[in-house]
């Protein structure tokens, strides 16, 4: 097909997008705790994938958007801390669709909001794994970090973040 | 109960609960109308889509290898205005002047900021150190009785010397899984804590190539010779931070990277040091190999 000989055309791109749009924005969500920043991110990423075209290999785009949203999310973190200290973290808050049960929802923010209070080390580990689904391997490769720190530090962030549901029950 | 040893539930229970955001329909329009930069500045419609045809009509490539400017290979943005004056005051309040921050490592009223990752560990000399404490609390920060502390590098992990550096100019340690380099800074109430410009850019005999972003660069004897000029004739102003207007990149011959920025006649390092003989000699320098 002419569009896998020039994988990023409009069409393709478009494609990409519909696939791993929601992934991308709800990742940056999650991370950062602020719709408008995960917005800002979602569309920094995809401007990147125009540019950066030729670079990725083809099947891990998914992987490579990830990569490039942590570490979007990761400079505005930074940048951000100041902001954080003085004013404090923004509020997370689920974002859910009608179909969501009221019920269910206090369990949902309770994980949501536990996430969130994790350092930004561990919470990344914690939603490439349990969110995005991807392995130790793959982790390892996105955060160009080794397998063993990964898993280190999924074990670490487990472990924090059991506690903090614990508390929080 | 939220089962964390079954990843499907919890991805199902994260799943729901962000279940109403969804990305906009058409990206490619947005990118179309728009150039994402971190201010949120919007730029004429025509250039973003003439970059967006660009790349779609199979430009991508010719677009990555354009040649790169200061600004895109380093953390600091001169002329961004990214450079900080944050001083902790008391332990509940903060004052900030430039709405940024970065992250830091602090030795003994020494601060480092951490300026890009390495990309060859050539430059990487022995353990100096250890970070025994990690913070973000800007108030924790100032305590000085620990070894290292940071905002950024981990606790327990190493910090290590640049080779031919001296520790009062920068140190290398990892940060996410990779090495960066922090270079010795005067912010966050932080100064030159005894030492002089020769030691917290501490680079003479080592100099490959010194830029000073749009007048030019100097490379060898010429960037040797205008960072003597600098080392000779600098006057300390004082030992904060200022904005910055103009980066001035300085790589070593060990592939190390030391920016600092100017604002007027001004630069900017670790404290502000007035040097017009500096600019002068840069200028004529530049003028004089066009």
């Amino acid at each position: 097909m002419q569009s896998d000989a020039r994988p990023y055309t409009g069409e393709v791109f478009d494609r990409l997008y519909a696939l791993y749009g929601n992934d991308v924005l709800r990742t940056a969500y999650y991370y950062l705790g602020e719709k408008q920043r995960a917005e800002d991110v979602c569309q920094d990423v995809f401007t990147k994938l125009f540019t950066y075209a030729g670079t990725i290999t083809p099947g891990k785009e998914k992987a490579w958007l990830i990569r490039v949203t942590i570490n979007a999310c990761r400079d505005y973190w930074r940048s951000s801390w100041a902001k954080r200290v003085i004013l404090g973290p923004p509020v997370m808050e689920l974002i859910p669709d009608e179909r969501n049960l009221l019920e269910e929802r206090a369990e949902q923010e309770m994980l949501a909001k536990a996430i969130y209070s994790l350092p930004a080390q561990f919470r990344e580990i914690i939603l490439l794994y349990y969110y995005q689904n991807f392995t130790l391997q793959e982790i390892a490769s996105i955060l160009n970090i080794s397998e063993g720190t990964v898993a280190s530090r999924l074990a670490r962030g487990r472990k924090k973040l059991e506690a903090i549901l614990e508390e929080r029950a | 109960m939220i089962d964390l040893n079954s990843p499907e539930s919890v991805r199902e229970q994260l799943d729901r609960g962000v279940a109403g955001l969804s990305s906009p329909e058409n990206m490619r329009a947005i990118l179309a109308r728009t150039e994402r930069k971190p201010e949120r500045r919007w730029i004429p419609g025509l250039c973003a889509a003439a970059a967006v045809l660009a790349v779609v009509l199979g430009l991508a490539g010719l677009m990555q290898e354009r040649p790169m400017t200061l600004h895109e290979l380093y953390a600091i943005e001169a002329g961004g205005g990214a450079v900080v004056t944050a001083r902790p005051i008391t332990e509940h309040e903060y004052v900030i002047t430039v709405e940024d921050d970065h992250a830091i490592l602090i030795h003994r009223g020494k601060l480092y900021r951490m300026m890009y990752m390495l990309d060859s560990l050539r430059a990487k000399g022995s353990p100096v150190g250890t970070v025994t404490r990690y913070s973000e609390n800007p108030y924790d920060l100032r305590a000085d009785g620990d070894d290292y502390i940071s905002n950024a590098v981990l606790k327990g992990d190493a910090v290590y010397a640049v080779d031919g550096l001296p520790t009062t100019t920068a140190v290398l340690a990892e940060v996410d899984g990779q090495m960066a380099l922090f270079q010795r800074s005067g912010e966050h109430g932080y100064g030159l804590n005894g030492d002089s410009l020769q030691d917290t850019c501490a680079v003479l005999g080592q100099v490959a190539s010194i830029t000073l972003e749009n007048v030019g660069t100097l490379e060898g004897a010429d960037a040797e010779a205008v960072m003597e000029v600098l080392m000779k004739n600098a006057r300390l102003e004082n030992a904060e931070a200022l904005p910055g207007g103009q980066a001035l990149l300085i790589t070593l011959k060990n592939g190390v990277k030391l920016e600092m920025s100017l604002s007027g006649d001004q630069l900017i390092g670790c404290g502000v040091w007035d040097c017009t003989e500096f600019l002068d000699a840069f200028r004529a320098l530049v003028a004089e190999r066009a």
